[in-house]
């Protein structure tokens, strides 16, 4: 049958089919039809569904909020861990449910209410409050009241979080242990008197913390940069805003982790940049090699280097030239090779010579290539591999008769991703319909769903 | 020939889960049914001698012994290549163990003479590894356990197989058919089903045996013919636990104040 042009046509054939997965995209849109009960009649009809139903993280809000309802507590420990239950239902099963477990997923939800938060924060269980402070969602009240409930244990979360006020990170570090005022000076919101007096302590993890701080005053950070402890400078060296004075970056650092940092600077001067290109740790070369600052005789100096990580880093960079993208399309190794294969600026004569390619990570990269015509997309889609037909289906530009043939794709996350593609029309994504794989329905229903 | 490829509907649980009210199993309503991984393997093995001997008429058979649910995964093995499928069961299966499913599959046997059975080493829910073993005894066959390499030419007298023993050794074996043997996984790739063939699986027939088709007296079906009963599962208590979280250093540090406490 042809597909249907409305979505009271579309609503009536999911009910025809009983097809709860169809259906499913749709429901915001069923529950203002006609047509409301025979689609609950499909959703509810079973238990293990509504179980289903409750945990797939794609079911829609409102139909979350339908199946709370029904008082079954593994419906509301699979709801209250769902990412799109809102803050109603998870309100409603925090009123009704008996379980633990249930509880700690309502104080993990980012939808939780701040009441909710708070009367959770007196819970008599522990793990239940430390979640709570731990909730990115959590007022500075709560965490408050948190702290003086007196569980030390949770100070550190409590010092970590975003909300917490300067007058309680200022009592926080008075009453704490070492890793609680790291904390609390790590905190974007830390009285800067607490940052002044204690970035030169003898604790290296406290100075590290203070580095790491971007409200650190930069007279300060310039000091942690010439640190005796290599974490403290690569910290301090992270958090350093663009630009810097050259000459605070011109020097090689002793130690690896610090030279990482300073590679990855996108104010990194000339003069270190050819002392780091030489570098004996390969991760600091990769760096530098995707570094858009590099220059280009830096960049060809790489793309001889021993590592095939740096050389990939070479063809990733998006300041690398064509012809040196043509010389990285004949690495010797296919992981490089693979680095410049989906690139839109990759020479034709390159990418023919990919085109022939036996490593599926290249042929991949040409499957995703927006310059790759029409004719290699319909080759490739016949590829064995089927992560090369998947990246057929990732170009945007995989011409309609192609995606057609892959909604009959043998691996079913293909064919949903094929379905979804917006080049096939409603017509094409129809014949999908009576796909045996759920998810595969799921996305015709979406894009059914989307365009009527 | 036939090579016979008993399979098996298996119960995934999911993460929150509840027991049936008389405590003996898990209630179904939290489970994902498919077709036993291990099963897969054997499956594919049997497929492939199949392809590679083409013009030798061989027929793979898939067998279930399951109530129509069965059907599903029936209707997978055709969709794999299997050529035809047959489903066993009586209501008084129910409380049937892995040595009554055997008594079942070794009549079915009986009347489908195949050369070569093919079993999954175990099953992905319940982990007996009986099944196969206890239905090469019944048939009184040769039988190998475990078999992660196998080579078979339809009409020979042997099997190769290989099986894997700890330390990376393999032992090679040679068994005399008609054998039994319980497949390990990785034994090969198990293909996916076309849309196609999984069309064309859904539209063929399915043979379903009932009671007095499989041919055991009535003492012998389920509970009469089982050696075993599960009296109860449950979920043990566990001991507490608590993940220390932050940087290698914060990590160090809190243990240090954990053992500290700890000593007093």
């Amino acid at each position: 049958m042809s597909a249907p042009r409305r979505i009271d046509d579309f609503l009536d054939e999911c009910i025809r089919r009983a097809d709860a997965y169809l259906v499913l995209p749709a429901y915001d849109r069923a529950i203002e039809s006609k047509r409301r009960n025979e689609i609950d009649a499909i959703l509810f009809k079973s238990s293990r569904l509504r179980l289903v139903l409750s945990a797939l993280p794609f079911t829609p809000s409102g139909l979350l909020a339908r199946l709370a309802l029904e008082p079954c507590e593994p419906i509301f420990v699979r709801v209250a861990r769902n990412p799109n239950a809102d803050a109603a239902t998870l309100d409603h099963i925090y009123a009704r449910t008996k379980l633990v477990e249930t509880l700690r997923a309502i104080a993990n939800h980012r939808n939780t209410t701040h009441g909710t938060l708070d009367r959770l924060a007196a819970s008599e269980d522990i793990e239940i409050r430390a979640i709570v402070a731990a909730n990115g969602n959590t007022a500075h009240e709560t965490l408050r009241s948190l702290f003086t409930r007196g569980d030390s244990s949770l100070w550190a979360a409590i010092a970590r979080h975003a909300h917490t006020d300067v007058d309680l990170l200022r009592v926080i570090f008075e009453w704490a242990s070492t890793r609680e005022r790291a904390e609390v000076l790590g905190n974007a919101n830390c009285p800067s008197e607490l940052l002044r007096n204690n970035y030169d302590s003898d604790d290296p993890l406290v100075r590290r913390k203070c580095a790491s701080n971007e409200a650190l005053p930069i007279a300060l950070r310039l000091k942690l940069i010439e640190d005796a402890d290599a974490g403290v400078r690569a910290e301090a060296l992270g958090a350093l805003p663009d630009p810097a004075a050259e000459e605070k970056l011109s020097g090689v650092d002793g130690s690896k982790y610090v030279r990482r940092v300073q590679a990855r600077r996108s104010d990194v001067g000339e003069e270190l940049i050819q002392k780091l290109s030489r570098d004996p740790d390969s991760w600091v070369r990769r760096w530098l090699a995707r570094n858009s600052r590099t220059p280009l005789e830096i960049l060809r100096r790489l793309l001889l280097d021993g590592d095939e990580g740096v050389r990939r880093a070479v063809g990733r960079n998006r300041k690398t030239p064509p012809d040196l993208l043509t010389r990285i399309a004949s690495d010797t190794v296919a992981w490089v090779r693979a680095s410049v294969a989906d690139r839109g600026d990759l020479p034709k004569l390159s990418l023919q010579l990919l085109e022939k390619d036996c490593s599926p990570d290249v042929l991949s990269g040409v499957a995703r290539n927006p310059t790759s015509p029409s004719t290699l997309l319909s080759a490739l889609a016949l590829c064995d591999d089927p992560g090369i037909r998947r990246a057929v289906i990732l170009n945007k530009a995989a011409p309609r008769q192609v995606l057609r043939d892959l909604c009959e794709d043998d691996y079913p996350l293909n064919r949903a991703m094929a379905v979804s593609h917006e080049n096939l029309q409603i017509e094409d994504v129809w014949l999908s319909v009576a796909d045996p794989e759920p998810q595969v329905r799921f996305a015709v229903g979406k894009r059914m769903a989307a365009a009527l | 020939m036939k090579i016979l490829v008993p399979i098996k509907r298996v119960a995934s649980l999911d993460d929150e889960f509840e027991l049936r009210s008389d405590g003996r199993d898990v209630d179904q309503d939290f489970c994902e049914y498919d077709l036993n991984e291990f099963d897969e393997y054997s499956l594919e093995a049997a497929v492939q001698i199949k392809e590679r001997f083409a013009d030798a008429g061989v027929e793979v058979v898939a067998l279930t012994v399951d109530t129509e649910e069965g059907d599903d995964v029936l209707r997978k093995a055709l969709a794999k290549g299997a050529d035809r499928a047959v489903r066993a069961w009586d209501d008084g299966l129910v409380e049937a163990d892995q040595v009554a499913i055997a008594r079942v599959i070794a009549k079915v046997a009986e009347r489908e003479q195949p050369e070569l059975i093919l079993c999954g080493a175990q099953s992905a829910d319940h982990g007996h590894a009986q099944t196969g073993i206890a239905l090469a005894g019944l048939l009184k066959r040769n039988h190998a356990a475990v078999v992660s390499g196998l080579e078979y030419e339809p009409g020979a007298k042997v099997v190769a197989i290989d099986r894997e023993l700890e330390g990376g050794l393999v032992e090679k074996l040679q068994i005399e058919t008609p054998a039994v043997l319980t497949i390990q996984l990785g034994i090969n790739k198990p293909r996916y089903a076309s849309l196609r063939s999984i069309k064309q699986a859904n539209a063929k027939t399915i043979e379903v045996l009932e009671a007095a088709e499989i041919g055991l007296p009535p003492e012998l079906i389920g509970q009469g013919g089982s050696l075993s009963r599960v009296r109860k599962m449950f979920i043990p208590e566990r001991g507490r636990s608590v993940m220390i979280e932050g940087t290698p250093a914060e990590q160090a540090s809190r243990l240090l104040e954990i053992v500290r406490e700890v000593q007093g």
